[in-house]
C-alpha cells in the first residue's frame, strides 16, 4: 500500500511537468490559470504552491518562456509559453508516455501476454 | 473583515519569504511574487475570511513550496549509507580498526562512486586519521627510536639515519602530520561533495521504451 502510494508519487511528479507543457501548447497562460487548471483534476496535485517552483524548473530549462504582464485586477501575472524545446520535450513524452501506458495496461489488465 | 484578511495574506507571504531564505536571491523574489499574485488573482473583494484560508490551505505551507524549490539533491536524501562510509573512512580506523575496514566496504560496494573516486578514498590513506596519526608517530619517532630499534635487530649492522637532530625529526613528523591530515580531509570532503550531487536520472529515462516490456 505505501511502496504503490510512492510510485503514483514519483510518476505524478515525472509526468506534472508534461502535463503542465501540455496546457501551455495552445497559447500562453499565466502561473494561477494553470495551477489552478492542474488543481482541478483530481489527485493531480498536493499543495498548489508547489507548482510554481516547477514552473520556474521549466523556465530554467528552456522550455517555457516567461513574460510578466500587468493586470487590470490587481498586481502583474507572470504569463508561460511554451519553447521550441519544449515543444520537442513535450514529443517525446507523449511518445513514450502512451507506450508505456500501454505496455503496463496491458499486463495489468488484460493478464500476462 | 478586510484587515484581517489583509493580515493573513501577508503573514502567510512573510512566513514564505522567511522560509526561501535558503534559496538563491532571485528565485525567491521571484517564489513570493508568483505566490503574491496566485493569491491577489484568487481572492476577490467580496471573498470572505474563510475564502482567503482556503486559498492559503490549497497552496499549501510555505516551507513546503521552499521544499519543492530546492534542488532535487536536497529533497532527495541522500543515501545514509554513503555517508556513513565517508565518516568511517575518515574515523573508523581510531575507534577499532574495523572500523575504517567497514568504511571502505561501504564505499566500495556503494554505486554513488567512480572507481577512481573508490580507489582514492581507500589509498588516500588506509587507515584514515588513525593512518595518518601512525604513520607520523612513526617518523617523527624514528630519530628517538633508533637505539630501541638498533637493539631490537640482534647483532646485524643496521645503519640507521637516527642520531642527527632528534628536533628536526620532530618538526619534520609534525609537518608531514599536517600534510597528511589535511590531505585525508580533503578526499573525505572531496567523496561527500560527490554524495551531494544530484542524480542525473530522469523519470522518463527510466522508463524506456516499452518494449522491454
Amino acid at each position: 500500500m505505501v511502496a504503490g502510494g510512492d510510485v503514483v508519487t514519483q510518476l505524478r511528479r515525472g509526468a506534472l511537468e508534461y502535463c503542465v507543457l501540455a496546457l501551455v501548447a495552445d497559447g500562453e497562460r499565466y502561473g494561477f490559470d494553470i495551477v489552478r487548471s492542474l488543481g482541478s483534476v483530481d489527485g493531480m496535485v498536493t499543495g498548489e504552491g508547489t507548482l510554481y517552483p516547477l514552473l520556474a524548473r521549466l523556465k530554467k530549462d528552456g522550455r517555457v518562456s516567461t513574460t510578466w504582464r500587468e493586470s487590470a485586477e490587481g498586481p502583474p501575472r507572470k504569463y508561460y509559453a511554451i519553447t521550441d524545446e519544449g515543444r520537442r520535450a513535450l514529443a517525446d513524452f507523449v511518445a513514450q508516455w502512451s507506450q508505456f501506458r500501454d505496455a503496463v495496461d496491458g499486463i495489468l489488465i488484460k493478464g500476462a501476454p | 473583515m478586510t484587515a484581517i484578511k489583509d493580515r493573513l495574506i501577508d503573514n502567510y507571504l512573510q512566513r514564505l519569504d522567511r522560509a526561501a531564505r535558503a534559496l538563491p536571491r532571485r528565485d525567491r523574489a521571484e517564489l513570493v511574487a508568483e505566490i503574491r499574485s496566485h493569491v491577489a488573482s484568487a481572492a476577490t473583494v467580496e471573498s470572505s475570511e474563510a475564502d482567503v484560508r482556503n486559498i492559503l490551505e490549497e497552496l499549501g505551507a510555505p516551507e513546503d513550496i521552499v521544499e519543492a524549490a530546492r534542488p532535487v539533491a536536497v529533497v532527495q536524501r541522500r543515501s545514509r549509507r554513503d555517508s556513513v562510509a565517508v565518516w568511517l573512512l575518515l574515523l573508523g580506523g581510531i575507534l577499532v580498526y574495523v572500523g575504517w575496514l567497514v568504511g571502505a566496504y561501504l564505499l566500495v560496494t556503494s554505486r554513488t562512486w567512480t572507481a577512481r573516486q573508490k580507489a582514492l578514498g581507500i589509498l588516500v590513506f588506509p587507515g584514515g586519521y588513525m593512518g595518518v596519526i601512525w604513520v607520523a608517530t612513526r617518523f617523527a619517532s624514528s630519530a628517538s627510536d633508533c637505539h630501541a630499534m638498533t637493539r631490537n635487530v640482534n647483532g646485524t649492522t643496521v645503519s640507521t639515519m637516527c642520531g642527527g637532530s632528534s628536533g628536526y625529526g620532530m618538526v619534520g613528523g609534525f609537518a608531514a602530520f599536517l600534510v597528511l591530515l589535511a590531505v585525508e580531509t580533503a578526499v573525505a570532503i572531496y567523496l561527500d561533495r560527490v554524495a551531494r550531487r544530484p542524480p542525473r536520472r530522469p523519470l522518463v529515462a527510466a522508463v524506456g521504451n516499452g518494449e522491454d516490456l
